[in-house]
């Protein structure tokens, strides 16, 4: 593997044929597992509920309700997972309790001959099957293993199992959308600090994202990882600033992430604001407060970002 | 090496994200896990044969009768399980130090590997031996009455097992601590992370979730255990056309299942220690900020 290869992940990008990106977390044996449970679970209790309305009707029908109860059987047993996938969009009751989708490997959603090509081939991913020779039965296959499945899954980057691979679907874990946050800033000594950061402060882009990374997670840290995380990029920037040696570090890093995150977004507000007020004719400053009031920049400031 | 560049990207996992992730690592590095892995089992499997094989009857007793045989084996069986659970951790010591590498080095050497560990393995392995069981295990089988049905050091040697795993579900990481992080079993600093206080710093906060991942992850592992039996017994029946299992059937193909099963969760235990470093002591921005720490010194005059 290159150095420059894409990190081993559970991800992979798709490109639509109209030329569209979309990158998705597959799902791979163990995430689809409760599901299936779940999917098994729902047919058992179907097919428990179906006897049990058999054996009503046979009152009035006689044979005839055990053929109702065979063909129900043999329908939920071989097209249960593929009418829902392909009337759901390629969800059964279990994926969509787990949050997982069947998509074909475009991308697209998977058609009904996908969905149902993928569920029947599920007998063959069951295999290799102990005979029932081992248990003194007649030699048919009997007991599955599920170790076939297992081992295509395994063999390809986007854990299609063989019954994926005959209809070119894979299973993806649906997006959430997420709330992405600004980070809280407690410590008012990190106002202070950040006056004496330069007026100019400007940082590379890896180096703006692994502050804003640093401030996201530190509030989980103790203050002793604090120290040990943030002396990395500490020391060289307390040198570059000629800012005594023993600032804390954890503060400079805050202070550089208020002067580059929340220090211009009051500014920005302000600004917004005035020019607001000027078009409305309400008095200047009285939505937003001026940049130089730090207090502020504690109160939590969500923004909505995509994913 | 760039620390902002892992080979195994670095975000926080649930519990089945990393199970999945683990096939794909197996399947990536499938030859130079599975040679680290049998430098450890081999030899461990031919203690095991030798500590339980007695329980067998052997050829020569071919006239004991059918039900003294089966007893026998699982006997034999149910013994080589217990060992084989207390021993795990001891068989993967290599395997986890070739992952440590992997993060970092692309197509990493398994001979690099070894040579890296081997200054760590007799530490891993005292500890593995004194602290996680296995010689204590060891030692009941030794002194079992070989003539009775029943021995008291074979029950110990289930409450033994079961008192290990409590310990591992609170305290999984010992390889990776001794291995990956190079700390002392003791040290006169009191400022330096000691063994112990690295696992008290990483498995002291959520005690729940590792064990709610040991729950998780143990009913996986016997699930897989009996479908690679499964499979074992399925491939010997197509290949030979034989169906039939016998007591030796069970005797190597438990052990085997056992281990192949023992060899991905030492992946899923590398990758879940990686998770944990992530949650808990942010990882992930300690490889970031010493990138950037690494380019600002590059910038300074």
């Amino acid at each position: 593997m290159s150095s420059d290869a894409l990190p081993i992940d559970t991800t992979v990008d798709i490109v639509t044929p109209e030329g569209i990106a979309f990158h998705y977390q597959v799902a791979g044996p163990f995430r689809r597992l409760p599901a299936y449970v779940i999917d098994v679970l729902i047919r058992i209790a179907a097919l428990i509920g179906l006897g049990m309305l058999a054996q009503v009707l046979s009152i009035g029908l006689g044979a005839g309700s055990l053929a109702i109860w065979i063909l129900a059987e043999f329908v939920l047993s071989w097209f249960y997972g593929g009418l829902f996938e392909a009337y759901w969009n390629g969800q059964t009751p279990g994926k969509r309790l787990m949050g997982i989708r069947v998509l074909s490997a475009t991308g697209r959603p998977v058609n009904a001959y996908q969905a149902i090509l993928r569920n029947i081939m599920r007998t063959v991913d069951l295999g290799p099957m102990i005979s029932g020779e081992i248990l003194g039965l007649p030699p048919v296959p009997l007991i599955p293993t599920c170790v076939l499945g297992l081992a295509v899954m395994a063999a390809n980057r986007r854990f299609q199992r063989l019954g994926d691979l005959a209809s070119r679907t894979m299973v993806v874990i649906e997006d959430r959308p997420w709330l992405a946050g600004v980070a809280r800033i407690e410590d008012p000594r990190t106002y202070q600090l950040a006056s004496y950061l330069p007026a100019d402060l400007r940082v590379s882009r890896s180096l703006a994202a692994a502050l804003a990374h640093y401030a996201e997670r530190r509030r989980y840290f103790t203050p002793l990882r604090r120290r040990e995380v943030a002396r990395h990029v500490a020391v060289p920037l307390l040198a570059q600033f000629r800012l005594p040696d023993n600032t804390s570090y954890d503060l400079l890093l805050s202070a550089m992430y208020y002067r580059l995150f929340i220090a211009d977004r009051a500014d920005d507000e302000t600004h917004a604001a005035r020019a607001q007020a000027a078009m409305t004719g309400s008095p200047p400053g009285a939505p937003a407060a001026p940049a130089d009031q730090p207090a502020d920049a504690s109160q939590p400031t969500v923004l909505r970002g995509g994913p | 090496m760039q620390f902002d560049r892992t080979l195994i990207a670095v975000r926080e996992r649930s519990v089945l994200d990393i199970l999945d992730l683990a096939l794909q690592v197996c399947r990536l590095y499938l030859w130079p896990l599975t040679i680290t892995m049998s430098l450890g089992v081999i030899p461990l499997a031919i203690i095991n044969y030798w500590l339980t094989n007695w329980m067998l009857p052997s050829n020569a007793e071919a006239l004991v009768a059918g039900d003294q045989r089966v007893v026998g084996a699982v006997r034999c069986v149910w013994t080589t399980i217990l060992l084989i659970v207390i021993e795990a951790p001891l068989a993967s010591v290599l395997a986890t130090s070739y992952l440590g590498r992997v993060m970092f080095v692309p197509a990493p050497r398994v001979r690099d590997a070894i040579r890296e560990a081997l200054p760590y393995v007799p530490r891993a392995t005292l500890c593995h031996l004194l602290l996680r069981g296995v010689l204590p295990a060891w030692l009941l089988l030794l002194v079992v009455e070989r003539g009775s049905e029943y021995s008291l050091a074979e029950m110990l040697l289930l409450l033994l097992t079961l008192a290990v795993l409590v310990q591992r579900t609170t305290a999984p990481f010992l390889n990776e601590i001794l291995l990956l992080e190079k700390n002392p079993l003791q040290a006169a600093d009191p400022q330096a992370i000691t063994v112990s206080r690295r696992n008290r710093m990483l498995h002291g906060s959520n005690p729940s979730g590792l064990l709610v991942q040991a729950l998780c992850v143990s009913t996986l592992a016997i699930l897989l255990t009996l479908s690679v039996f499964g499979a074992l017994l399925s491939a010997k029946g197509i290949v030979l056309d034989d169906w039939s299992v016998r007591e030796r059937t069970f005797v190597v193909g438990v052990p085997l299942a056992m281990w192949i099963v023992a060899g991905f969760l030492a992946v899923v235990r590398f990758l879940a220690y990686i998770d944990l470093r992530i949650r808990q002591e942010g990882w992930e921005v300690e490889l970031r900020m010493r990138a950037e720490g690494s380019r600002l010194l590059e910038q300074l005059p």
